[in-house]
């Protein structure tokens, strides 16, 4: 008969009434925590009690009673793979948000549909503007001053509506990167609150708690980092021996190469890669700044208390591939330790750089950077020392040989040495003193490593030993990342055509990305080009400014002799008292003229002089004696200032609105020119120097050029003379359009088209991870149904053990109170 | 994972969302009834946008080529009515006809005629008022000044020459001449494309040069072909006859007077040509005005086509929109707060 102790059944009703209770209240915070967010719906785990051990006697008649229930955990219910889906589709939420917010910004300063008087748009309706005002210039208005005017003040008004849009640009540019700075803070900040979860976890759990809770709120950090960028979670143990061994949780970035954000106890951060500003302090020390791509870095993992952990060791050698035959390229002090400075290169071989002993032969030195060979017999290292001849280029061969020495410090070893004509003594005793470096950056993947020699013995003496510890450090390519952190960055530093070779390696599809730099350096173009042709167009004289130099006022430079500095110092100037301007041939050069010209010892001579025009036909007032007049401030005065067609021009535009300068203009400092905006300049009507009160054939060149088609180039090739945009390593311009095209057409269509496409892909993520969390919450979430018949069959079953309890009292009453009495 | 599980956050959430998607469906429709336009930023229709701008941009053109071309009918119809002074006479100044003259100059055609000495002071009358007619302004603008617009063309100078900016008419360099009478453009936009490579075919050459109209230089036997130098040199000849017979004043007045008169007829007959030239010169300008008008028309309704809302579309999108929204609102009050607790006594 199975021992059951008299009151034994009273513990079993005692367990019923435990266990109701317990998934009660288990329901009843699943209830209570119905709204929390990240909660996790919990359940109780119950087992059957079975009375264990075996009686002292026992039947064959005997059985065995169970003795009730037990809880013996809560659980949480979750389903990974649904975690995963859902993370990685939040990347893609993140990644099309974070861009669709930029372009929703950049939208409201360049989208000009629908905006401005009868939707007219803004920039485009101020140049439409503009150009009418050149229409009426044309047809009605050469040699009135009134038209000029209202040209002025049309082409003002669209300088600044560009201006305008440029600064709203930068300021746009400017939140951008302050609210870059804020998600980065914002990652680092939920890396390291899941790092210190992640110890609370992991103290919770060796103490043998669950910790569910924390690990809720664990998953609600981790879903949050998950919008930032595109991270894998793997759940893995730790063993802390004796076969114990807890969960350990394990973050990294989920494309390759992928890099360790959280390991257990340990978390990285990112920085904004630190570059050379190119100005020094006052030390002379070269000061850092941020990187002005954004690239990051990412420090080495580190524990809560700052501890540093090594992911990886390895051990690099130093072998000799084709002979198989280890080689070491250390020297030796006298304590028989190796010194000098090593460098293993990528083709394995151990170069060292140090003053070597010299060959006999002063025209030749050991070269810094060298390899050294060692070989056991003579003959092998002179097949080496030839077969390193061999391959060496013509050009090569007249500054290097490579040659056998013998070994020093071991008799019958011979070493192959590289000796240079050219080599600097000065560099090799500098690179011999160098240090040995001890920190490196794995090329490929951009992780960092810490680098230690291990000492080499004698016995050991064709081998270099380096350890590489690898911390988790690295340097994060352009691309590596993905998910809003990305997106933002992209928005902040991609310039789609704008991307030099640069940007170009690091990101092959940048010049399909266009972020904010795009349309700002989009504007910059708009804004030269536009001043660049207007200005030329409006200058007489010298259209190509190849004959005079200029001062930086557009002006011509005016010698000590008081005649105009050529450009060409070849060519002798034939006495200009008048400064009139020449006559050109068809090639737009000036004529020249063999001339004989009086020596100062009385002789003659022939020499090339340019042609002058006719000096009555030059813009100048002359007086009786056919000298120009001049005011009373010396300047010369103008013949009749209203006839436009004889007027020399200048520039129309510069890039500051008290001077002249028609160089270094942007769309942040286009103006109209001091000179034609106090009236002083005009527009000029004709470009043939007529006499001609209104002919108008240059204003018909200007109405061309801003109503005809432009070819937009990247960057400039040459900074001065208006900088005219052209490159000649991209010759294929971006853009070829109208000024209002390249704004309204290029790049009002290339944001819309993002901005669209973006647009509809948020919205397909979005379903899809409303979907996810959908699906996540049907098995994660609490569900008032499921509780509410939870809460009937616990209240049931806890009625139930309280009326087993009742029944008990009652049989042992009888047994006590009303038996054998 | 149990797919059949539904929870009440899961139903909440996703009416959440149904309900913001169905709300943004009717904020969208209403601003297009608002604001009569199909689409409110580029993105929602690039293509569609892009275009419009290049229609709008054509608009503006058309719109700165019909004031071109206003201004431009103006000046011609000015200069026009100033020829006509010259061919037709100018009633106010009691000048004759070109006609009229002709027809005297044929009736003095004999030896002596009573009428010459009265014809000579109409001739020089004439003449002087041909001069000023060429002087016209339209505006500020001398009208047949060619492209020196802002100075008076034609002078007589201290000689009783005629010169035209100074230089003689006649006698002037003919080169120079030539220049000012056929090589002077002033180009104006009034929509046949304007390119500077070939402005001849694509603009309009507003300049008229006043050389053109009434003749330069001189002929094979060395006379002016300008009508108004011809007129003046044979109304003084005609002047100086007796008043009462007619008689020349001299046999080489006669002579002279004999050339004259054939040149005259021929300088007259030019001059009526560039007066019908340039009646046609107007009539084409007017003509394409009509067409400028025609085109603005064509690109309004162009714009109007991609850009406006068909008005019964919109308002039916709208209201299916603000029905299934409330729809939706229904759900939300009626349906989504019920569970099994409701129910639990």
């Amino acid at each position: 008969m199975g021992t059951v102790s008299t009151f034994g059944t009273f513990t079993m009703a005692k367990l019923g009434i435990y266990a109701s209770q317990k998934a009660l209240n288990v329901t009843g915070n699943n209830i209570a925590n119905i709204n929390t967010t990240g909660y996790t719906r919990q359940e109780i785990d119950q087992r059957a009690l079975q009375m264990g051990g075996a009686d002292r006697y026992t039947s064959k008649m005997d059985m065995r009673i169970g003795g009730g229930t037990l809880v013996t955990n809560v659980n949480q219910i979750r389903d990974q793979y649904l975690d995963i889906r859902y993370r990685n589709q939040q990347s893609n939420v993140g990644a099309t948000d974070e861009r669709l917010s930029v372009l929703e910004q950049l939208s409201a300063y360049l989208d000009e549909v629908g905006s401005g008087e009868d939707d007219e748009g803004m920039l485009e309706a101020r140049y439409n503007e503009m150009v009418t005002q050149v229409e009426k210039l044309v047809a009605q208005g050469a040699g009135k001053d009134e038209y000029d005017t209202l040209f002025r003040s049309a082409a003002n008004a669209f300088l600044t509506q560009l201006k305008k849009t440029a600064a709203d640009l930068d300021g746009l540019q400017a939140d951008q990167e302050e609210s870059f700075r804020q998600d980065l803070e914002s990652v680092n900040n939920l890396i390291e609150s899941i790092r210190d979860m992640n110890v609370d976890i992991r103290k919770s759990n060796v103490y043998g708690s669950q910790s569910l809770l924390q690990q809720d709120e664990r998953n609600n950090l981790i879903d949050e980092l998950s919008k930032y960028m595109h991270i894998n979670v793997t759940y893995g143990e730790e063993d802390l021996g004796d076969d114990f061994k807890i969960p350990k949780l394990t973050i990294t970035t989920a494309d390759e190469p992928q890099r360790t954000l959280v390991d257990g106890v340990y978390c990285a951060q990112f920085s904004i890669r630190q570059v050379d500003s190119g100005e020094t302090d006052d030390e002379g020390n070269p000061i850092m700044a941020d990187d002005p791509n954004f690239n990051l870095d990412l420090a080495e993992l580190t524990g809560p208390r700052g501890q540093s952990m090594v992911t990886r060791e390895e051990t690099v050698e130093g072998v000799m591939g084709d002979t198989g035959e280890r080689y070491a390229s250390a020297s030796r002090d006298i304590t028989g330790s190796y010194t000098g400075d090593f460098k293993l290169a990528e083709d394995g071989n151990i170069y060292q750089a140090r003053s070597l002993r010299n060959s006999g032969e002063p025209d030749y030195t050991p070269m810094t950077g060298a390899a050294l060979v060692a070989y056991g017999n003579e003959s092998d290292a002179q097949a080496k020392a030839q077969e390193l001849n061999d391959a060496l280029t013509d050009e090569e061969k007249e500054t290097t040989e490579w040659r056998v020495v013998p070994y020093e410090d071991e008799e019958g070893y011979f070493e192959v040495h590289k000796f240079s004509t050219s080599f600097d003594s000065e560099d090799a005793a500098t690179a011999a003193a160098a240090n040995l470096p001890t920190e490196g950056i794995d090329e490929e993947t951009g992780e960092k490593y810490t680098i230690e020699y291990e000492p080499v013995e004698k016995d050991d003496k064709y081998q270099l030993n380096e350890a590489r510890s690898y911390t988790g450090a690295a340097e994060l390519s352009d691309t590596e990342l993905y998910g809003s952190l990305q997106s933002s960055r992209e928005m902040l530093t991609k310039s789609g055509v704008f991307s030099n070779a640069g940007d170009l390696a690091a990101d092959p599809n940048a010049s399909g990305k266009h972020g904010i730099p795009f349309y700002r350096q989009a504007l910059d173009v708009l804004a030269n080009q536009f001043a660049a042709v207007m200005n030329t167009a409006n200058q007489l004289s010298d259209p190509d400014k190849t004959i005079y130099e200029y001062d930086t006022d557009g002006k011509i430079k005016v010698g000590d002799d008081g005649t105009y500095v050529l450009t060409d110092p070849t060519k002798t100037l034939w006495s200009d008292p008048d400064k009139t301007v020449y006559e050109y041939d068809q090639d737009g050069n000036i004529k020249t003229i063999e001339a004989t010209i009086p020596n100062e010892d009385g002789t003659t001579g022939t020499e090339t002089l340019y042609v002058l025009r006719d000096p009555k036909q030059t813009i100048y007032e002359y007086d009786d004696d056919g000298n120009v007049k001049t005011d009373a401030a010396g300047a010369y005065v103008l013949k009749d200032a209203k006839h436009y067609g004889r007027y020399p021009g200048g520039p129309l535009f510069s890039s500051d609105g008290n001077s002249n300068n028609p160089d270094g203009i942007d769309a942040s400092n286009i103006c109209i020119s001091k000179e034609w905006s106090n009236g002083s300049l005009r527009v000029m009507t004709d470009d043939r120097q007529a006499e001609l009160s209104t002919s108008n054939n240059n204003l018909v060149h200007i109405l061309n050029l801003l109503t005809g088609d432009q070819q937009f180039y990247t960057s400039p090739a040459d900074s001065g003379a208006g900088d005219l945009k052209t490159d000649s390593a991209d010759s294929e311009p971006f853009f070829t359009g109208t000024f209002a095209e390249l704004f309204t057409n290029h790049m009002g269509s290339t944001l819309a088209n993002d901005r669209h496409v973006t647009a509809v892909m948020l919205n397909d993520y979005n379903t899809t991870a409303d979907d996810l969390y959908v699906d996540r919450e049907s098995v994660s979430g609490v569900d008032l149904n499921d509780e509410a018949i939870n809460m009937m069959m616990y209240q049931k079953s806890y009625s139930a053990a309280c009326r087993l309890m009742t029944v008990y009292d009652q049989l042992l009453d009888k047994l006590i109170n009303g038996t054998a009495v | 994972m149990s797919s059949f599980r539904v929870t009440s956050n899961g139903i909440f959430r996703n009416y959440r969302s149904n309900l913001m998607k169905s709300n943004k469906k009717l904020s969208d429709s209403m601003l297009r009834v608002e604001t009569h336009r199909n689409f409110n930023t580029y993105a929602e229709n690039p293509a569609a946008a892009s275009e419009a701008f290049q229609k709008r941009r054509s608009l503006w053109r058309t719109y700165d080529q019909i004031e071109n071309s206003d201004y431009i009918v103006s000046k011609f119809s000015t200069g026009w009515s100033a020829m006509e002074d010259i061919v037709d006479g100018d009633s106010t100044n009691d000048t004759p006809s070109l006609d009229g003259i002709a027809e005297q100059l044929r009736g003095l055609n004999g030896p002596t005629g009573s009428g010459r000495a009265s014809l000579g002071q109409s001739l020089l009358a004439k003449a002087d008022s041909i001069v000023k007619s060429m002087n016209v302004r339209y505006g500020d603008e001398f009208v047949f000044a060619g492209a020196d617009g802002m100075n008076a063309p034609f002078a007589w100078d201290d000689d009783g020459n005629l010169t035209y900016r100074g230089v003689d008419v006649t006698n002037g360099d003919a080169g120079t001449l030539k220049a000012m009478a056929q090589d002077e453009h002033t180009y104006a936009d009034i929509g046949l494309g304007i390119d500077e490579k070939d402005l001849a075919n694509t603009a309009y050459d507003t300049a008229l040069p006043g050389l053109r109209f009434l003749g330069y230089g001189t002929d094979e036997d060395g006379e002016s072909k300008n009508m108004a130098v011809l007129m003046r040199e044979l109304g003084e000849i005609f002047y100086r006859c007796e008043s009462d017979t007619g008689y020349f004043a001299s046999d080489e007045d006669e002579a002279r007077a004999n050339v004259l008169v054939e040149k005259l007829h021929t300088a007259m007959s030019q001059v009526s040509e560039q007066h019908v030239k340039l009646t046609a010169d107007v009539n084409y300008l007017n003509s394409n005005l009509k067409q400028l008008n025609t085109t603005k028309d064509t690109l309004n309704e162009q714009i109007e086509n991609i850009e406006q809302i068909d008005p019964a579309d919109a308002i039916t999108s709208m209201l299916w929109a603000q029905y299934s929204y409330n729809a939706a609102l229904r759900i939300g009050t009626n349906i989504l707060s019920q569970s099994l607790i409701d129910y639990m006594n």
